[in-house]
């Protein structure tokens, strides 16, 4: 059973412009896979597309082996990690410590054990000084591995990352290719979506192009 | 500055959306407001605006129309009673008759601000300006109304980064429900306060108000056609209005 598969997947948006055209894909649970193209190749379309954020004009995205649309998006959440591409995006809550644990909580967790979880996630990512502070006064890199901190405590199977090192200097790429790295030695398996040729050459054993909409 | 004929200009659509809501508020007979709502949608036809997206959009407002419509037909209780209960009227003709009108009303409302999407911000703005509305309140409501929906797509965006949490919004008792709507106000809100404050800053920076006086680079001209849309929408207007107040319609 493939965890993620695309069968002659096709996306165009409601005015009619054509995004992805027949697309055919295959990841499996560990794969660390790199989707590259230039920018409004489709890339962000493809992941969303996968998470469900958006449904295919054409074609099936099957999740598991089976047909994704059957999934709700906190179906798939449950499973499969998002980090969007402007982490902001996902923040909702007022502090550090609360975005990594509010989701946990919400999911049955203890109190106890999600505390702990915390602990452990801001260890990790290195956002221990940070526990308190509210997320949207973080830096650019603090934000990424806060996004990728409170998507990892949930321990999903798969990630899928949009452009994670956009808007981080050399220092910063580096720690995040070190946290990534981490992500990948404890067996989960992700979709890293960038243009980053060298980040993408170093953490992923596939790397697929996706050019005009259609993968090369 | 470029003296510049685009039309139809934003003063005419504005005169023209001005004319049609004023008359769906004013008109109460769902015949009248039927007409209403098929020359409004003559209007949206030859302007060239997309029906198919226009019905879109209605369809995003269904549940007020269904609220309204209930609204109406349990408040109303005019006309013959048709649903009753131990002497309450639920549902009576007039009950039905205003449920249509309102969500008629609506429906031409909704249709005629669809107008305006022929024009651009900018082009509103000048329109605005043209029309004696001082620049900096013209430019600053229309920076608002642009907001709208970039403040409802964040609302969605954060509703759908807790579902990707795992989180079922529908399976959650309802403590946890409202405690996660009150979640998403934050984000929605800072994100509001953060884009203002970047938006004053680049506003500043690019002069803004500095001068006393600013430069058009466009000053779009009326032509007859607009002129005689303007007249035949605020002439009509006025005389449905002259109608409605000596009782000819309702």
């Amino acid at each position: 059973m493939t965890y993620i598969q695309l069968e002659q997947v096709s996306f165009s948006w409601p005015r009619g412009e054509q995004v992805l055209k027949d697309i055919n894909l295959a990841i499996e649970k560990h794969d660390t896979v790199a989707l590259m193209g230039p920018n409004g190749s489709g890339k962000t379309t493809l992941g969303k597309l996968i998470i469900g954020l958006l449904a295919p004009s054409a074609g099936r995205v099957l999740l598991w082996g089976e047909d994704a649309a059957k999934y709700s998006l906190a179906a798939r959440g449950r499973r499969i990690g998002y980090v969007f591409q402007n982490p902001e995006r996902q923040f909702f809550a007022s502090t550090v410590s609360e975005e990594i644990g509010f989701a946990l909580k919400l999911r049955g967790m203890s109190p106890e054990e999600a505390e702990k979880r915390v602990g452990e996630m801001l260890g990790l990512f290195e956002l221990e000084a940070y526990a308190d502070t509210f997320p949207f006064n973080l830096s650019q890199g603090e934000k990424q591995r806060l996004a990728l901190a409170a998507v990892f405590a949930l321990n999903p199977e798969f990630i899928i990352l949009d452009e994670p090192f956009s808007g981080l200097d050399w220092l910063r790429k580096q720690h995040l290719l070190a946290m990534l790295a981490r992500v990948g030695e404890t067996g989960v398996g992700y979709l890293l979506i960038s243009h980053d040729e060298e980040m993408c050459a170093r953490l992923c054993s596939r790397v697929l192009h996706l050019e005009g909409g259609e993968l090369r | 500055m470029k003296d510049r004929q685009d039309f139809p200009d934003v003063r005419t659509l504005l005169a023209v959306v001005l004319a049609i809501t004023s008359l769906a508020i004013a008109i109460n007979d769902s015949r009248w407001l039927l007409l209403l709502l098929a020359i409004t949608l003559a209007c949206l036809l030859a302007a060239g605006v997309s029906l198919k997206l226009l019905l879109r959009r209605l369809r995003r407002y269904r549940w007020l129309f269904f609220i309204i419509a209930l609204a109406q037909s349990l408040t109303n209780g005019s006309g013959r009673a048709l649903l009753a209960w131990r002497g309450y009227v639920l549902l009576s003709s007039g009950g039905l008759l205003g449920a249509a009108a309102a969500l008629l009303r609506i429906a031409i409302i909704l249709a005629a601000v669809g107008l305006l999407s022929l024009k651009d911000y900018q082009q509103m703005v000048v329109g605005l300006t043209q029309m004696g509305v001082p620049y900096e309140f013209a430019f600053m409501v229309l920076l608002a109304v642009r907001f709208i929906p970039v403040l409802m797509e964040e609302f969605r965006d954060s509703l759908a980064a807790i579902e990707l949490r795992g989180v079922d919004l529908k399976a959650i008792p309802l403590k946890d429900k409202l405690r996660v709507y009150s979640y998403l106000l934050m984000p929605t809100t800072a994100g509001a306060l953060i884009r203002s404050r970047r938006i004053a800053v680049a506003m500043e920076a690019r002069a803004f108000r500095a001068y006393p006086r600013r430069t058009w680079l466009e000053w779009p001209r009326l032509i007859p056609w607009d002129w005689l849309i303007i007249v035949l929408a605020l002439g009509g207007t006025a005389g449905v209005l002259y109608l409605k107040i000596r009782g000819v319609i309702a």
